[in-house]
């Protein structure tokens, strides 16, 4: 042993200020998951093929019914959440939150992993993990107290208000007009891809309020009642034969001032707090029903179960698929680590999103081979025709929270430090105004 | 013997307001004097026709009508052939697969350890059920046999081979029609549609997952030129591959064309999820491509002779 | 069957060995000394061995403290191995101090770790493995090398191994032989009768290969004979463990190398890095990266046996696959990413692009490591 090497046998990390409050957070979480839900036998990661669910897309396609309830189910597990004191772990104990860390949230999703309780993403994904943050950022006093409460006891599910048929990737492109008008501004455009919008209490609607200045700037943030006269959803249907996803037109919708986020003309800076939340959920979301597909047991039954246990084709490219799989999962716990440990999470973040992407259509292409014929000119086999809706479904999920090219750049460009393509339009005014608008 | 390219185009353009229009296909084959044209150049033909159905996402009996002109003493028009259940492959077996067609007399093949035999039963006294799975639009029916076959059972010998060769050349050409559609259709939304101030299709990624689609898609149209010249010894071999090559590339085509699309590319209000589901369908059926990359595989290993393929 | 791990360094100390290690081989061996000593006759710097040894104590980082070594695991190892593979420095470090050592650890023979392992250790012995025989398959068992016990309860050793890592100078073989009672693993000291040991012409001339011929080879055993399967198995989570460091170390080099080129590199009026096919390939690379980084690491951490590490079995043989497909996609890109240039003889790129096909195929390629993958599971 010499003197540049590590010199001394570690002692174990030192208990972190935070620590002992953590285990008394964790007694207090296990006895109110331990009233209120049932924990999940263990060994449920086992799939036996032939029992259980056999729905596996990403995106819900039940009938309205079925949606409906589930949604119902996941607003009163948000309520009790909420009751005890598990709706907002992070947030301001003002707008009804623990003002506890990030640590102890994660600590919570973990805990109850191992319950069995209704799915709650129609509600966090993007209202809770997204909307709300912003609002907290951005909004006025009287506004984050009428709503943030709402939102984290599950009376009201807010919507992203982004996309438009013209703006996609590019969201700076918005042309969804905002008009002031005395109090109140006025809302007229379309907007698609918006998930949960038919649930929806609550819109986040990002406007071009200056149509004279370049596309970043002149974009203004509202929070819209979806309730509001214009506000009109429509389902747009999906390849896979769903509508999670919607359009909704505003046609003159008028928003009091108070509910605007942010200054005038700044809603580009707004929406970026919104986006880097929704850059950070998408790839560590734990997806329900695709993580049990997208699984070792569930595809090594499915080998089994196609008759392949043999083939060595479809050995090799089970192996690939499982390979990338679980080394992102270590990469996802080594993240996990990271943050426990109270240091920041690194740029891997964004390599676990890429990777989420391509082991989804790894392992639904996978599947399709291994199941072959079968899903195309039969139905009624367990586990089969299921498989369909995750390959047609799977693109979905590439383009979502950015598509694979955006993240791309984005890990070229920040991670690598490499060249943005040269602007074209960043300077330019967004249009010019034209002679009918005011 | 062979059209000319004047020829060839007015005869594309006239199969194409066919489809078009949906009208049923065989009587408008007839106006048009369809025999004569694929006598005179069975190649170009055959290929126009199943690639302008596959472009058209049309369903008719063609495919099944092609193979039964192999297969001596049955008329297409009141006869139809019951394909192998995609799960066969190419052997015939006790479920089979049922093409939109209006014939009355569905021709059946059997497989037997002397070869496959055919034999003949009324479509009314079949049980069929719509194929369903994920191109509904297909018009499949899958049909189980029972044991109430006619007994005027004919052994074809070679021919049933011939009819399967054929059948995959005129898939082959079909895929490529789907996916020359796909890819128009991404081109079209690429050029169209701006992001950053720019055409899509002017981003690098974008482009140059096109131009793979592109590269695939004339491979597999080379293949099945070579396909069509081979030589009789192994015009069953060189058919074999051509529906293997378009099978593969309606895979590496249309991943790309849906994703160069976005967010369009998954909703119903865009054709793609039509091109995709049939594409998939049509590469099913007389052998999907994995398992005839099998086949072939195992072939090659068995000490196959590729040189007569190859050879361009 | 553990290993016992004495010592457990913690975040600052492992990058104290990171730089500690890093700035010894930018110093002594850059791109121009690795170019210089690999055409040379010992095929390695033996005054880096040394330094790397007395410096830094690299050879003896995983070594058990009561056999003169420093007591940490795959861990600590890792930090250094991803160094050596980052300035791919010749010599024979893989060869002694993973796969002779890890051979020795493997097989428990107390004695023979007493007697070999100090020397390991201290870099004054070399030792080496040899398992693949003339047909080129790494294999547990079914050797054609034949081990014979006469009355005297002495050994000898017939056959011929293949593909032995610094077959040439090294001091002590372990050699994988079958007995009447299974396989077994038997030391063979160099200059032994009937040893001929021959070098070979390699495809990655910052890793040296040779041949031995085994006739009538006098050896002693190394553990129980008919326990070499178990051992070999054993031996193979630490190695592929450690071969994944080394693995992730040059790949990150050439991912660095690549990206400073595309920002640096203009065409068309623009850096390359800004077209978004180079500017993606480096996301790509980027992403295999992480992901097989995260192998890597997991696969130290599980052989280590740390408590929140998944199974050894399973972290080992993913990070084998893993990492391997990594390092080749990446060494891959990096020529592309270069273009012309990084076609040439003079451009370190395709040193790297041979490190990463002999790497992926050490220990029998992907058809065996997606496998083994499979069977570790069950499947």
């Amino acid at each position: 042993m010499t003197a540049s090497a590590p010199a001394t046998p570690a002692t174990p990390a030192s208990p972190t200020a935070s620590s002992s409050s953590i285990e008394a957070f964790v007694e207090e979480a296990s006895a109110f998951l331990d009233e209120h839900a049932t924990r999940r036998p263990t060994g449920t990661g086992r799939v036996v093929w032939g029992e259980g669910e056999d729905r596996i897309s990403y995106f819900g396609d039940e009938p309205p019914e079925v949606d409906r309830a589930k949604v119902d189910a996941a607003r009163a597990w948000q309520r009790t959440r909420h009751e005890h004191g598990f709706g907002w772990i992070t947030g301001p104990t003002e707008y009804g939150g623990r003002a506890l860390s990030p640590l102890h949230d994660l600590v919570y999703d973990q805990l109850e992993a191992g319950y069995d309780v209704p799915d709650t993403g129609v509600i966090s994904l993007i209202g809770l993990g997204m909307i709300g943050p912003t609002i907290l950022a951005h909004a006025r006093e009287e506004i984050k107290q009428r709503y943030l409460p709402a939102m984290f006891r599950g009376d009201a599910i807010a919507c992203q208000l982004f996309s438009e048929p013209g703006a996609g990737s590019d969201l700076a492109n918005v042309a969804t007009r905002a008009v002031r008008d005395g109090e109140e501004w006025v809302l007229n455009g379309q907007k698609v891809w918006t998930s949960v919008a038919h649930h929806a209490e609550l819109g986040m609607a990002v406007c071009r309020s200056d149509p004279s200045q370049p596309k970043h700037r002149g974009i203004t943030a509202f929070l819209v009642d979806m309730s509001l006269p214009g506000v009109e959803v429509r389902p747009l249907r999906q390849m896979t034969g769903g509508a999670e996803f919607n359009e909704v037109f505003l046609t003159d919708v008028r928003v009091p001032d108070d509910h605007r986020l942010g200054e005038v003309d700044d809603g580009w800076r707004v929406t970026m707090t919104t986006l880097m939340s929704e850059r950070a959920s998408v790839g560590g979301e734990g997806a329900g029903p695709v993580e049990r597909a997208v699984s070792r047991s569930y595809l090594t039954a499915m080998l089994e179960a196609m008759g392949l246990s043999r083939d060595a084709a479809a050995r090799r490219r089970l192996a690939e698929v499982l390979a990338d799989l679980t080394a992102t999962g270590y990469l996802n716990q080594q993240s996990l680590r990271t943050l426990l440990d109270g240091r920041a999470p690194g740029p891997e973040a964004s390599a676990s999103k890429l990777m989420f992407s391509h082991n989804l259509a790894a392992a639904s292409h996978l599947a399709a081979e291994m199941v072959g014929p079968r899903m195309i000119a039969e139905t009624g086999d367990w586990g089969t025709f299921s498989w369909n809706e995750l390959l047609l479904g799977t693109p979905a999920l590439r383009i979502l929270g950015g598509t694979e090219e955006i993240m791309k750049n984005i890990i070229g460009e920040r991670v690598l430090g490499l060249p943005k393509e040269p602007g074209t339009d960043t300077k330019a005014p967004f249009r010019a105004p034209t002679g009918e608008q005011s | 013997m062979s059209l000319d390219d004047a020829t060839v185009e007015v005869v594309r353009g006239s199969l194409r307001e066919v489809f078009a229009t949906g009208r049923p296909v065989a009587p408008a084959l007839d106006e048009l004097g369809w025999a004569e044209v694929l006598e005179e150049d069975p190649a170009i033909a055959t290929t126009v026709l199943f690639g302008e159905q596959g472009r058209a996402l049309a369903s008719s009996g063609l495919l099944a009508d092609t193979m039964l002109a192999e297969l001596p003493g049955y008329a297409p028009g009141t006869h139809t052939l019951l394909l192998p259940h995609p799960r066969l492959g190419a052997h015939p077996g006790p479920t089979g697969v049922l093409l939109a067609s209006t014939a009355e007399v569905v021709v059946v093949p059997r497989a037997t350890p002397d070869g496959v035999v055919l034999a003949t039963i009324e479509r009314s006294s079949l049980v069929t059920r719509p194929a369903g799975g994920f191109d509904p639009g297909s018009g499949w029916q899958l049909v189980t046999l029972g044991a109430a076959l006619q007994p005027d059972s004919v052994p074809v010998g070679a021919a049933w081979e011939r009819a399967v060769a054929t059948g995959r050349r005129a898939l082959a050409a079909e895929i490529i029609g789907v996916c020359t559609a796909a890819l128009e259709l991404a081109v079209t939304h690429t050029s169209v549609r701006h992001q950053y101030g720019r055409p899509l299709g002017s981003f690098q990624s974008v482009r140059h997952q096109l131009a793979e689609a592109h590269a695939a898609l004339e491979a597999a149209r080379v293949t099945l030129d070579v396909a069509w010249s081979a030589a009789e010894d192994v015009a069953a071999w060189a058919a074999t591959v051509a529906k293997l090559r378009a099978g593969a590339t309606q895979s590496t085509v249309l991943r790309r064309t849906v994703q160069v699309l976005g967010a369009m590319g998954i909703t119903l209000e865009s054709d793609m999820h039509r091109y995709v589901s049939r594409g998939a369908a049509l590469d099913a059926l007389l052998g999907g491509h994995l398992r005839l990359a099998d086949e072939v595989g195992s072939a090659a290993l068995a000490g196959a002779d590729l040189h007569p393929v190859v050879t361009i | 069957m553990t290993v016992t791990t004495t010592a457990i360094a913690g975040a600052e100390e492992l990058e104290d060995l990171r730089l500690s290690v890093r700035s010894l081989l930018a110093d002594k061996s850059d791109e121009s000394r690795v170019r210089e000593v690999m055409e040379s006759d010992l095929g390695y710097d033996a005054s880096v061995w040394r330094q790397l040894a007395d410096q830094v104590g690299v050879q003896s980082l995983a070594v058990p403290e009561h056999h003169g070594g420093a007591g940490f695991g795959q861990v600590e190892l890792g930090v250094a191995l991803r160094e050596l593979g980052r300035a791919l420095v010749p010599g024979p470090f893989f060869s002694s101090v993973v796969l002779g050592a890890g051979a020795l650890l493997a097989a428990q023979d107390e004695s023979a770790m007493a007697a070999h392992l100090p020397g390991i250790a201290a870099g004054t012995t070399l030792a080496t493995l040899a398992v693949i025989e003339t047909d080129g398959q790494w294999r547990t068992h079914g050797f054609t090398t034949r081990a014979r016990e006469d009355a005297e309860a002495s050994w000898t050793l017939d056959g011929e191994k293949s593909l032995v890592l610094d077959a040439v100078g090294a001091d002590l073989y372990v050699v994988a032989a079958d007995t009447p009672h299974g396989p077994g693993l038997f030391l063979v000291e160099s200059g032994a009768a009937g040893l001929e040991v021959t070098g070979l012409r390699a495809l990655d001339p910052t890793r040296r290969v040779g041949r031995l011929t085994l006739t009538g080879t006098p050896a002693a055993a190394l553990g129980r004979p008919g326990n070499g399967t178990a051992a070999l198995e054993h031996l193979l989570d630490r190695a592929t463990a450690a071969l994944a460091a080394e693995q992730v170390g040059a790949a990150r080099a050439c991912l660095e190398m690549s990206v400073a080129y595309a920002r640096q590199r203009v065409q068309f009026g623009r850096p390359i890095g800004s077209f978004q096919a180079v500017k993606h390939m480096c996301a790509d690379m980027f992403t295999r990266l992480e992901v097989a980084e995260a192998a890597a690491t997991e696969a130290a951490r599980a052989v280590d046996g740390l408590p929140d590490a998944p199974p050894a079995g399973e972290a080992a043989a993913v990070a084998h696959a893993v990492c391997s497909e990594a390092f080749m996609f990446i060494a891959q890109q990096t020529i592309q990413v270069h273009g012309g240039i990084g076609f040439t003889w003079e451009h370190p790129a395709h040193l790297y692009f041979r490190r990463a096909k002999v790497s992926q195929l050490m220990f029998g390629g992907p058809a065996v490591y997606y496998e083994r993958l499979l069977e570790r599971w069950g499947v």
